[in-house]
């Protein structure tokens, strides 16, 4: 039975493959096809949960470090669910949206791939599988990301190609290294160097900073971070789901595994590899927040808003307690859901009147009023003001700061909390409060594909900050063993 | 059981309101302004039936899971008061609001923030968690702004720029009062943290005090005030009249819970608010002196009368065990407040909606010939100056006593300078409102010789009328607020009993003495400083636009600067990494642009032609440096590995640098 694991790994690579043929026999061929691949995906992903003892798998062991293993565990359960939910709204959106950019069946074929190769990265059950799987997200996202073909979407994949293998590779020798010591790559709660005597700090703080900043750079964190706003000329589906959702959550769900699965939280305190990330970490979240007050383009000021965000989970990720790994995990799945929703309405306006700055939207709250007020709730909830799920991260976040004894955390987030509210209260006033008031108004709230997920996003949303005790004492059971 | 629910009732109906209200607006307008009086209503009623049961025990509800902490509601005595004023304001005023709106857009906006700013008002109030506090405190931040800009001009979005601003800047910095709070107390319910407070060292002089900078940024504290002259008169009037009389409150409540009940009236903290309330008092009412536009004057008044509540609450704790009194003053001045400054706005909106025109040299003699009009503002004048016979008086009487209370105690000469700016400031805000009073309605102007008299309209002016009675009534049997204001002693950890006179030969005296003063300074100052007359017009000038502004001048600079400076380093940082890989393309285009060979000239060239041909020819190409022979490379490798290479040398010398320095 254990072979099952890699149905809902394997399933969008064939389901992909023979999309090549079948995408193109038909509108309504097509949108039926697209639905149901991801839709049957998530069915599969949920039944092999529920099957008992299919939890581990060796594909293919040549040696131990060459070694395909799968395995399911809480954490991976929670990314690869957050994928394939988010994955299916996107598909509804994106059937609507992806009219106007036109070559959909190509697009669709490189969409339901990456669903697969996303899955795979939350199912690797050893670093050398994830590598894999991460690399090929890269080559898999890389058509998505110039899908408009045009100079500037080629030179800005080119950019995401480099720095995305750069990163890799440079992760892979820290791969290299850190093998000679432990002589295991399988994810163990607590990290495979529990055992190994530290005799050489030096040698293992290189390796954890190679793997930080080799990882590190689809979590854009800063130096590394300026292919995310380059990649912002994807089509919006592309930069809602792949660039606030599945790479770079991909590369913070790496760091996660990296830090408490192999390395393991009291190793990095010994050789204090947290230390010098904290700092990489406070420039992250600073950057990402003061420079999205410059950029016009709203898809940019949302790039940008996204390096800071990552900056919180990374935070959570590198503070080593409790509380902040609850508030990273947290912020790992709320930032998902709220950013989702805001590239989808920028998405929205852009679909419907082809306006993609801040300085051209006057009064189109007026004319989308449900996309701009699903806007305005999630800047609200991305802002961190209760009683949205935004505001609880914020909140374990901040705790996790302070159990740290550093005021400086908590005092980093408020401040950046005040530049998201910056550059994001703006948009919501200048749509709904300036601009004349016309007598007959045409409304221009997209197509329903487009405006149901979006509703349901900001409905998640406000849901996840009301009731967040079912979402947080999952969250709570994945820390316990971790910290 | 049906008080729990009532109370859930009471702070979910205005949302419900909201929303259906807007709902039914987009059909019908009247039908809309119908069902909003009639919910304030129900809402107001509510408050009411629940009063017996608020005197005998405190109604209490808790709901698990909510924001993962739950939601604990709590009406005891002391919240009764604010939740009281709030309904019973938020009544009148949607009932003012459907008479003054009527020439306004976006009606149906308005009235859905009106309702939603009710509720989360009445949720601040009835919260006991102080999580579920800081929840409504934001929503009403957020909902107020829209009443704010709701004239959608220029000077509205400034004013709005700066309430939104200093309302965020302010929520997170008592967010991060909280965050400390937690991680100290591990606790959040406001009636088990005094026990908590009480164990923690200096650690508390920072939690609370940034606790009080963010509900105290609300309450126009000095100097966080900045936002509140120019908010005030930018909203439409009803939204001023709440802003003033209720929002302002809620900064109030907080406070009185921060001082007083979770610090127990530490006399550190209680003497800063002492301070801070004296400075609100008189810088307050100073700058009113100068306004002309009587909405502003009124802003600044609302600060100045802020300062009253906050040396009440200073009191409070500086008076230990003989408080009481300082409570009943803050307790009863809350309440004044909120009457007669309602009243007083919805006069000057009453002109507005006729001139739209708020400064008094252009209004003045306006309501020379309007009575009804004249009669009421007056009620509100005299309540606000003190004047023996009206609300005002009762609060400032107690208040006063307070002081001299603690001036009993302690002996020192600061009391007697605070006696002094106590005395001045009530004298300022008689002299303010004298200002107004005179010029708009005793002075004659031929502009307005009656044809607004149909204008007024009567329906806004019923709500001024019930406000009048109250000032009155309340004036004349002081002793009907004091059962509640007693039974709230408790919340505030405070005991005893005392049976206030307020009728006296010395208090009435006193009183006199103020208005004297006050006169004096509307004579000796207003009218010969500021009051000039060109020959033709008279007219009042301001002299402190040209004065260091709080804002403009020091928060706005400091803001720029660190902005300014702060987002070029990070323009530095963004670039970093590709301008160092352009840097190095540069560098190794410049190296390798060197020449190896030295280029001839073209003849000589030409000369040894024969010579070099073949073996030109043999390499297949001419070249005379080494970028020649690597652009021949470049073409042929591919330029993405090439990049990636880089990449790659670029990365490694950052890692080198982070790891090893």
């Amino acid at each position: 039975m254990e072979p099952i694991i890699l149905i809902p790994i394997i399933l969008p690579f064939l389901l992909g493959i023979a999309g090549t043929k079948i995408l193109f026999k038909g509108e309504k061929i097509k949108t039926f096809y697209v639905i149901s691949a991801v839709t049957i995906n998530l069915l599969a992903l949920i039944g092999i949960l529920n099957i008992e003892g299919a939890k581990a798998f060796h594909l293919l062991k040549i040696n131990p470090f060459l070694d395909i293993y799968f395995k399911i565990d809480k954490l991976g359960i929670l990314f690869a669910l957050l994928a394939s939910i988010l994955w299916i709204f996107t598909t509804f959106y994106s059937l609507a949206y992806m009219k106007h950019e036109g070559k959909e069946e190509r697009f669709f074929v490189f969409f339901i791939l990456t669903l697969g190769i996303t899955l795979g990265i939350a199912f690797s059950g050893n670093l050398f599988t994830l590598y894999i799987f991460y690399e090929l997200l890269t080559l898999a996202t890389f058509p998505l990301v110039i899908h408009a073909g045009t100079k500037e979407a080629l030179y800005s994949g080119r950019k995401y190609l480099i720095y995305s293998l750069g990163g890799a590779t440079v992760a892979l020798l820290g791969m290299i290294l850190l093998f000679s010591i432990s002589n295991s790559l399988n994810f163990v709660e607590g990290g495979v160097l529990g055992t190994v005597n530290i005799d050489n700090p030096k040698l293992l703080l290189t390796i954890y900073m190679v793997m930080f900043l080799g990882f590190g750079v689809k979590a854009a964190i800063v130096p590394f971070h300026s292919w995310l706003p380059a990649a912002m000329v994807a089509p919006t589906p592309v930069s809602s789901l792949l660039h606030a959702v599945a790479v770079v959550k991909s590369g913070i769900f790496v760091l996660v595994r990296v830090c408490y699965f192999v390395f393991g939280a009291e190793t990095i305190r010994q050789i204090h590899g947290n230390i010098y990330t904290s700092v990489l970490v406070f420039i992250t979240i600073l950057l990402g927040s003061l420079l999205a007050l410059h950029q016009e383009n709203l898809k940019k000021r949302l790039a940008y808003s996204t390096i800071s965000q990552l900056g919180y989970i990374v935070l959570g990720i590198i503070l080593l307690n409790e509380n902040a790994l609850i508030g990273g995990l947290l912020h790992l799945v709320n930032h998902a859901v709220i950013k989702i929703t805001l590239f989808f309405c920028v998405g929205a306006i852009y679909f419907m009147t082809h306006k993609k700055n801040i300085n051209e939207i006057k009064g189109i709250g007026k004319q989308m009023p449900v996309t701009m007020t699903c806007f305005s709730i999630a800047s609200i909830s991305l802002i961190g003001i209760p009683p949205t799920n935004g505001f609880v991260s914020k909140w374990y976040l901040a705790l996790g700061g302070l159990t740290e004894n550093k005021i400086i955390f908590p005092i980093i987030l408020l401040l950046s909390a005040f530049l998201t509210a910056a550059y994001l209260l703006p948009i919501v006033v200048t749509a709904f409060f300036h601009g004349e008031e016309k007598k007959d108004i045409k409304k221009l709230d997209p197509p329903i594909k487009m405006l149901v997920p979006i509703i349901l996003l900001t409905g998640i949303t406000i849901f996840l900050g009301l009731f967040p005790n079912v979402l947080l004492h999952y969250i709570k059971s994945i820390v316990e063993n971790l910290v | 059981m049906i008080y729990q629910i009532s109370l859930l009732i009471i702070l979910m109906l205005p949302g419900i309101a909201s929303f259906l209200g807007w709902i039914i607006g987009k059909r019908s307008e009247s039908y809309r302004e119908l069902f909003n009086v009639v919910m304030t209503g129900i809402e107001f009623l509510m408050v009411i039936l629940l009063y017996r049961q608020v005197m005998e025990n405190a109604i209490e509800i808790f709901i698990p899971d909510i924001m993962g902490i739950g939601l604990y509601l709590k009406l005891d005595a002391f919240r009764y008061i604010f939740v009281f004023i709030t309904t019973f304001i938020w009544f009148l005023t949607t009932m003012y609001s459907t008479q003054y709106l009527i020439k306004y857009k976006n009606r149906n906006r308005y009235y859905a923030f009106f309702m939603l700013t009710l509720g989360s008002t009445v949720g601040i109030f009835l919260s006991e968690n102080i999580l579920n506090l800081f929840t409504f405190f934001e929503i009403m931040s957020f909902t107020s702004y829209a009443l704010i800009i709701h004239d959608e001009d220029q000077y509205a979005h400034d004013a709005g720029k700066s309430y939104i601003g200093m309302a965020i800047g302010a929520g997170m910095i008592l967010l991060m009062g909280l965050f400390l709070l937690y991680d100290y107390t591990a606790t959040l319910n406001i009636s088990e943290l005094p026990s908590k407070m009480r164990t923690l060292g200096n650690i508390k002089y920072l939690i609370s005090g940034l606790i009080i900078i963010g509900f105290g940024t609300k309450a126009s504290m000095f100097p966080f005030h900045v936002w509140l002259p120019k908010a005030h008169p930018a909203a439409p009037t009803p939204a001023s009249a709440v802003l003033s009389a209720i929002l302002i409150k809620t900064g109030i409540f907080g406070i009185i819970v921060t001082v007083v009940v979770l610090m127990e009236g530490d006399l550190i903290l209680s003497s800063v608010i002492l301070v801070l309330g004296f400075i609100n008092m008189f810088i307050g009412g100073f700058l009113a002196l100068l306004q002309r536009n009587i909405k502003r004057i009124l802003a600044y008044s609302s600060m100045s009368q802020a300062g009253y509540i906050l040396v009440g609450i200073g009191l409070v704790g500086i008076l230990r065990q003989h408080n009481t009194i300082a409570i009943y003053g803050t307790l009863y001045h809350i309440f004044n407040h909120a009457i007669f400054k309602v009243l007083l706005f919805m006069g000057a909106g009453i002109i507005y909606m006729i001139l739209h025109e708020l400064s008094i040299n252009v209004i003045r003699g306006f309501g020379k010939n309007k009575n009804l009009l004249k009669i009421v503002f007056f009620i509100g004048l005299l309540a606000i100056i003190g004047m023996p016979g009206f609300n005002g008086f009762i609060s400032k009487t107690l208040l006063h006593e307070a002081l001299l209370e603690a001036e009993n105690i302690y002996e020192s000469m600061w009391w007697t300078l605070a006696e002094v700016i106590f005395t001045v400031s009530s004298g300022f805000t008689i002299a303010y409102l004298l200002k107004i009073f005179v010029a708009v309605f005793m002075e004659k102007d031929e502009k307005y010789c009656g044809q607004y008299k149909n204008h007024v309209r009567k329906r806004a002016l019923f709500p001024m009328a019930i406000l009048g009675a109250i000032i009155v009534y309340v004036g004349l049997r002081p002793h009907v607020l004091l059962p509640i204001i007693e039974k709230s002693l408790e919340t505030l950890h405070a005991h005893g009993h005392i049976d206030p006179h307020f009728y006296t030969y010395h208090n009435i005296q006193s009183s006199i003495i103020t208005i004297m003063i006050g006169v004096f300074i509307y004579i000796g100052f207003l009218r010969l400083y500021l009051r000039k007359n060109d020959g033709e017009k008279i007219f009042y000038v301001n002299p402190s636009l040209n004065w260091v502004n709080i804002e403009k001048d020091i928060y706005v600079p400091i803001l720029n600067i660190t902005f300014a400076a702060t987002s070029s380093i990070f323009h530095f940082i963004d670039r970093v990494v590709v301008d160092l890989v352009l840097l190095v393309r540069v560098g190794m285009r410049k190296i390798s642009g060197m020449q190896i060979r030295y280029e001839r000239p073209r003849k000589e060239r030409k000369k040894n032609y024969m010579d070099v041909k073949y073996f030109i020819e043999d390499i297949g190409a001419e070249f005379h440096s080494l970028s020649e022979v690597i652009g021949k490379m470049y073409k042929n490798m591919n330029s993405l590995s090439y990049s990636v290479f880089i990449v790659g040398i670029v990365l490694i010398m950052v890692l080198s640098i982070v790891v090893f320095m």
